[in-house]
């Protein structure tokens, strides 16, 4: 098997490594410096003379680690050490602090918040209910790539606000409260209408003397149809009847004649679709009329008068979603307790107490009606922190001793890692009857779910972050440049990477297939692009390629796009994307104040991209890294910055031929991904990826070497990619408390 | 019927259309600033990858000097603007901590704090001085302050060096580990401050849907009470962030029991994010401005991009990504585009700046009781130096700075001397602020 980029050296690893490798290397190349009474940079390394002392200050070796890697230390005036001895110190850095994160520290860690994702998804699957929350809550942070590393989701002001408001907007709409027979009637008498700019009151009525509103505001249960009513009269002059208006927060909805006089007024009434909230509703005179000098008196001022103004409604019938057609259909006399007891235990994935429910029906009268009843408690159930946090412990007992989660929390780490949403009633079922926690019956489940139509949400919410899929949204290729890009390209894009991770998913097809897929996902427009005749309509489908470069993630439109700039292709960002996100390797960043690309003009005429990056490699200080990204982004610069097939390149014919570090070479996207799909590498990163997304948190050295014993038990048999996710789950780590030591 | 579009209603909002609406939602003793004083307002704005400093810095210093390009939007205000060259931030330097020097720039920006290497487990930065003041004094207002960008956070992906994406897109931070997450979106902004609170349409009075509300809360109160006895440290830190939202909001109800209902809600709401970004800045920056003037709040952070930022600048003729184009490496060509993205952003605070100054208070303008404090964390971003900071202060924090100068100090002089000298006049009085030395002198003139 061929090992991609890892270290030359792994054979020792831990203390032995540390002083058979580190700390000879550290007295002869670095103590000359950081050492002694004086240490350049305040830095002293001759102080570690353990391993135990050197994980204590990560920070340092991790700087150390980037010097390294860099080439930038030792400094040029001083002997070099021998690559080997480089990567030996290099090799145990990592190994003993992760790539980014030192081992959980002591302590049991149970509480995750929600995403705004998993909010919305739970929502829906627990109410029917259709709450954007990804649209109205603030975005989550993000660590170790992912969204829902649970260190990182901290808890602002603003999103306990935002909770509040969408339990209260989701429950308005999970329980609808209303008689379409009797509808709920709002009236305003004139006294209590705001008549602006001009008018009065007069004998009880909302006398308007010129044009003006008389308006009050109504607070509407929801979206649909009202019948707005006044009872009004006009005092008539000029050649035209008074005319009144209906305006729904200032837009005019209606209009009539008034032609009834003071003495019997009339009523008007239309009937309006208008969108639910606090909504300003007013009759207005439109139409004033005004001849002080006109020779009969009573006509010379036109006038409209308002005895009242009312809303009626709604009158459609209510859409009730899906928890209100189950649970609150008359027929069933349900018990509120009833119907409460089973909702809880499913907002909050595990059973509540008869206390907690208790509670939660304290929080209406006992003689209210069941839906009033229900929807109170819905409210707090939604606000609790129950509901908002993976909890994965009993809250009666707290986090378990030995560090394992309870039933209940594998239950919600399993839907929440497949689904991104509770678990169904089978996967409570089972985790109260004790047995999700045997591992045939996890495997099973885990099958299942991801032949379930929710796992869709980890094609999305895995691949699109593990690919970075959501940069795509903000990608803005230059218009002079790329004036085919446009939004149905854009969108079709994405979904063809979610649809391949998808399929090898759901299909049970091998892992390395991300990357050497023979077939295209395309629809007509995403086709197109590719130049692929025949394909019609919007919807996508899988077209298999008899030869050429397209197939994979590497010639993906979408992932050929977020690696580029605006304006032209960058085999840097290409190569590194391929070494963070398909080999786990990723590269320091370059290192401030270094030259950067000549891209005038005039240097983007005179020489091929290649030339000119070449010429930049010969710096030292950007040539060490540089020679292993850009050889990788090279393979595929016959794509160009949004995916499209080119020859040339400014006029340059494209030279796609590149060589590995390890000193293979290859030619051209097709080629490199077989080369990567050889090695071992590309899975071992997914493997990481998919284990740090299923634990919410980085890994620690007792989690690769977990992932180690995975991959190996597959043997030379390239893992299916459904079998990775299985293994993952089957992980002891799976089970425990962050921070619970394995 | 006239409609009106998004932008003519906003630009209403501040000046006449809604002032009897605004009138009446303020507690009365707001109506008569000049009865009490103007209330002090604190507004910090943050641009990402540094600026082209050559285009920034004026050549000479004090009261008589010439704006430099960047500036030169700022004509109109030049008497209301002061220029504070020689600002740094010792705490986003590398440390030992190795590259990463964009997420330690915008972590620093407004703590002072050298945040912890980390993409995940012991995130930490420090206390932000917008948050220093909200929590000494943000229980005068509505809302204890106001966080809002254009860039959301990130979705995904690494984002700097190994630091959490946090780091890069958070200014403001309310404890060491919990950042204050900001809002994009105007039309969230709008209902978030104009809004009262019936949205989803529950049928209820003003009064019974605050007896529910606060029941609510109780509830929820008892329920992380019983949990957090449960909780290991780590855990119970994310509890206690939970609960201080919550009290939050309970004390913004018992606050609202002694305002007087709005007459008349407000107009017509943004209707999201708009596509152009130039817009969606200055609907931003509207709604800012409009909750400075109503006392909604006294605290507000901005920011134009998330730090690192590379957003394509298309429709100024800089298409390339501005973090591209920051790494410049002396090139001619990009350094005048970056001049161009650093000049457009500038606009859009002179914009600011004039709408506060037209908003009239008193015997003076909400921007005389401001202090706006505008900058990088960045230098060059080429060189990725934190000292020489791209800093100007606009405002003349209630009659106790004289702007209109350029004032040099000597390099590395804090930037946290200038918040120190912010807070002071907040009447938040602290000892130190994060690596502070001192005050900032010189504010008075």
């Amino acid at each position: 098997m061929v090992q991609l980029f890892l270290p030359a050296l792994l054979l020792l690893s831990g203390e032995d490594a540390f002083s058979a490798r580190v700390a000879p290397f550290v007295a002869e190349h670095c103590a000359h410096c950081h050492g002694g009474a004086h240490p350049k940079g305040d830095l002293v390394l001759e102080r570690f003379h353990d391993e135990a002392g050197a994980l204590a200050d990560r920070g340092v070796w991790l700087a150390v680690r980037e010097k390294l890697s860099a080439g930038e230390m030792p400094p040029e005036e001083r002997p070099r050490p021998a690559q080997a001895d480089v990567e030996a110190v290099l090799a145990w850095i990592d190994g003993a602090f992760g790539r980014a994160e030192p081992a959980p520290k002591s302590g049991l860690v149970g509480l995750r918040r929600l995403t705004r994702s998993e909010y919305e998804n739970t929502v829906r699957d627990l109410l029917g209910v259709e709450y954007r929350a990804t649209e109205e809550f603030p975005a989550d942070d993000v660590g170790h790539g992912f969204d829902r590393i649970a260190d990182v989701l901290s808890t602002s002001d603003i999103q306990v606000e935002k909770a509040l408001r969408a339990a209260e907007r989701i429950a308005a709409q999970a329980i609808v409260i209303e008689d379409p027979a009797h509808p709920e009637v709002r009236r305003k008498a004139a006294a209590n209408l705001v008549g602006t700019p001009w008018s009065r009151m007069r004998d009880g009525a909302l006398l308007m003397f010129s044009n003006s509103d008389g308006e009050a505001v109504f607070s509407l249960p929801r979206d649909g149809d009202y019948v707005l009513r006044v009872r009004a009269f006009g005092e008539p002059a000029g050649p035209d009847p008074p005319r009144m208006a209906f305006k729904v927060e200032e837009r005019e909805v209606a209009r009539f004649d008034v032609l009834a006089t003071a003495l019997s007024p009339q009523v008007c009434e239309a009937r309006v679709r208008i969108r639910a909230g606090e909504r300003r509703i007013a009759a207005s005179f439109i139409n004033d009329y005004y001849k002080p000098d006109d020779p009969d008196p009573s006509n010379r001022d036109r006038n409209l008068g308002l005895e009242w103004l009312e809303v009626a409604g709604p009158v459609d019938p209510p859409v009730l979603s899906a928890f209100q057609r189950r649970e609150l259909d008359p027929k069933l006399h349900k018990s509120p307790r009833e119907i409460v007891e089973r909702l809880a235990a499913r907002a909050w994935r595990r059973p509540p107490s008869g206390e907690d429910v208790g509670r939660l029906l304290a929080l209406s009268p006992e003689g209210a009606i069941v839906e009033v009843r229900v929807r109170a408690a819905l409210m707090a159930l939604l606000v609790s922190p129950r509901f908002l946090f993976l909890v994965d412990f009993d809250p009666e007992k707290g986090t378990s001793a030995e560090g394992r989660i309870d039933d209940w929390g594998l239950a919600s780490r399993l839907s929440y890692f497949l689904w991104s949403s509770l678990p169904d009633q089978r996967l409570l079922d089972l985790a109260g009857s004790g047995r999700l926690r045997e591992k045939e019956t996890l495997l099973r489940e885990v099958q299942r779910m991801i032949d379930d139509a929710r796992a869709t949400a980890f094609a999305e919410g895995f691949a699109g972050q593990w690919l970075q899929l959501s940069r795509l949204d903000r990608s803005a290729p230059d218009p002079a440049r790329f004036p085919d890009f446009d939004e149905p390209l854009r969108a079709a894009m994405r979904a063809e990477t979610e649809m391949l991770f998808e399929s090898v998913l759901r299909e049970g097809r091998p892992a390395v297939e991300l990357l050497t897929a023979d077939y295209a996902l395309v629809n007509e427009r995403l086709a197109r692009h590719y130049g692929i005749a025949g394909v019609r309509g919007e919807k996508m489908r899988r077209v298999h390629l008899d030869d050429g470069p397209r197939g994979g993630l590497l010639a993906q439109a979408s992932i050929l796009t977020v690696t580029s700039n605006p304006t032209r292709t960058s085999p840097a960002k290409r190569g590194r994307w391929i070494l963070e996100n398909l080999l786990g390797d990723p590269p320091p960043p370059p290192p401030p104040g270094v030259g950067v690309l000549d891209d005038s003009r005039e240097a983007v005429l005179a020489a091929s991209l290649r030339e000119r990056l070449a010429r930049h490699r010969v710096d030292p200080a950007c040539g060490g890294c540089h020679a292993r990204i850009d050889a990788l982004g090279f393979a595929l610069e016959n794509f160009d910055a949004v995916g499209g097939w080119r020859e040339t390149d400014s006029g340059f014919p494209i030279d796609a031929a590149g060589t590995l570090p390890d000193g293979r070479s290859f030619s051209g996207a097709v080629e490199l991904k077989r080369e990567l799909a050889k090695g071992g590498a590309f899975v071992r990163c997914l493997s990481e990826k998919l284990a740090t997304y299923a634990l919410s948190r980085g890994l620690s050295p007792a989690d690769e070497k977990d992932l180690d014993k995975l991959l190996s038990s597959f043997g030379d048999r390239p893992p299916a990619l459904r079998d990775l996710v299985a293994g993952i789950v089957a992980m002891d780590a799976f089970r425990r408390h962050a921070g619970g030591g394995s | 019927m006239r409609r009106l579009s998004r932008r003519t209603v906003l630009s209403g909002i501040g000046a006449g259309i809604a002032l009897p609406w605004l009138e009446s939602m303020a507690p009365a003793r707001l109506l008569s600033p000049s009865a009490v004083g103007s209330p002090r307002r604190m507004l910090f704005l943050y641009v990402p990858n540094g600026a082209h400093m050559a285009l920034w810095t004026p050549a000479s210093e004090g009261s008589d000097f010439a704006l430099p390009p960047t500036l030169e939007p700022l004509a109109p205000l030049r008497s209301e603007v002061l220029v504070l060259s020689g600002l740094a931030h010792d705490g986003a330097q590398a440390h030992g901590d190795g590259p990463g020097d964009h997420a330690r720039a915008c972590a620093c920006f407004l703590t002072g704090a050298h945040p912890a290497k980390t993409d995940g487990a012991g995130l930490r930065a420090g206390i932000s001085v917008d948050q220093a003041a909200a929590a000494a004094i943000g229980n005068k207002t509505r809302f204890r302050s106001l966080e809002v960008g254009c860039e959301g956070g990130a979705q995904s992906g690494p984002c700097d060096s190994g630091y959490a994406c946090a780091y890069s897109t958070n200014l403001s931070w309310r404890t060491p580990q919990t950042p204050a997450a900001k809002e994009v979106d105007p039309r969230l902004v709008f209902e978030r401050l104009f809004g009262d609170g019936d949205e989803a349409g529950l049928g209820e009075s003003r009064e019974e849907r605050a007896r529910r509300r606060t029941s609510l809360l109780d509830f929820a109160l008892e329920d992380a009470a019983r949990l957090r006895g449960k909780l290991g440290a780590d855990d119970r830190r994310k509890l206690d962030e939970y609960l201080h939202g919550i009290r939050e909001i309970e004390r913004r109800i018992e606050r609202a029991e002694g305002e007087t209902a709005a007459s008349k809600p407000p107009p017509a709401r943004p209707a999201g994010i708009p596509p152009d970004y130039g817009e969606h800045a200055r609907l931003l920056l509207d709604l800012v401005a409009i909750a400075l003037q109503a006392d909604l709040t006294r605290i507000a952070t901005f920011s134009f991009a998330n730090e690192g930022s590379n957003r394509s600048y298309a429709q100024i003729g800089a298409p390339e990504g501005h973090h591209d184009l920051s790494h410049h490496g002396g090139d001619t060509e990009k350094l005048a585009k970056l001049g161009a993205i650093n000049r457009f952003h500038v606009e859009h605070l002179a914009q600011l700046l004039a709408r506060l100054a037209g908003m009239k208070e008193g015997e003076g303008s909400v921007l005389d009781a401001s202090m706006v404090v505008y900058g990088s964390g960045i230098s060059d971003g080429n060189r990725h130096n934190h000292d020489e900071l791209p800093i100007l202060l606009a405002g003349r924090g209630g009659g106790t700075i004289a702007p209109g100068r350029h004032v040099r100090h000597p390099g590395g002089t804090p930037a946290c001397n200038l918040y120190l000298s912010l807070l002071d006049r907040m009447d938040v009085e602290l000892p130190a602020f994060g690596d502070s030395t001192g005050r900032l002198t010189g504010l008075e003139g």
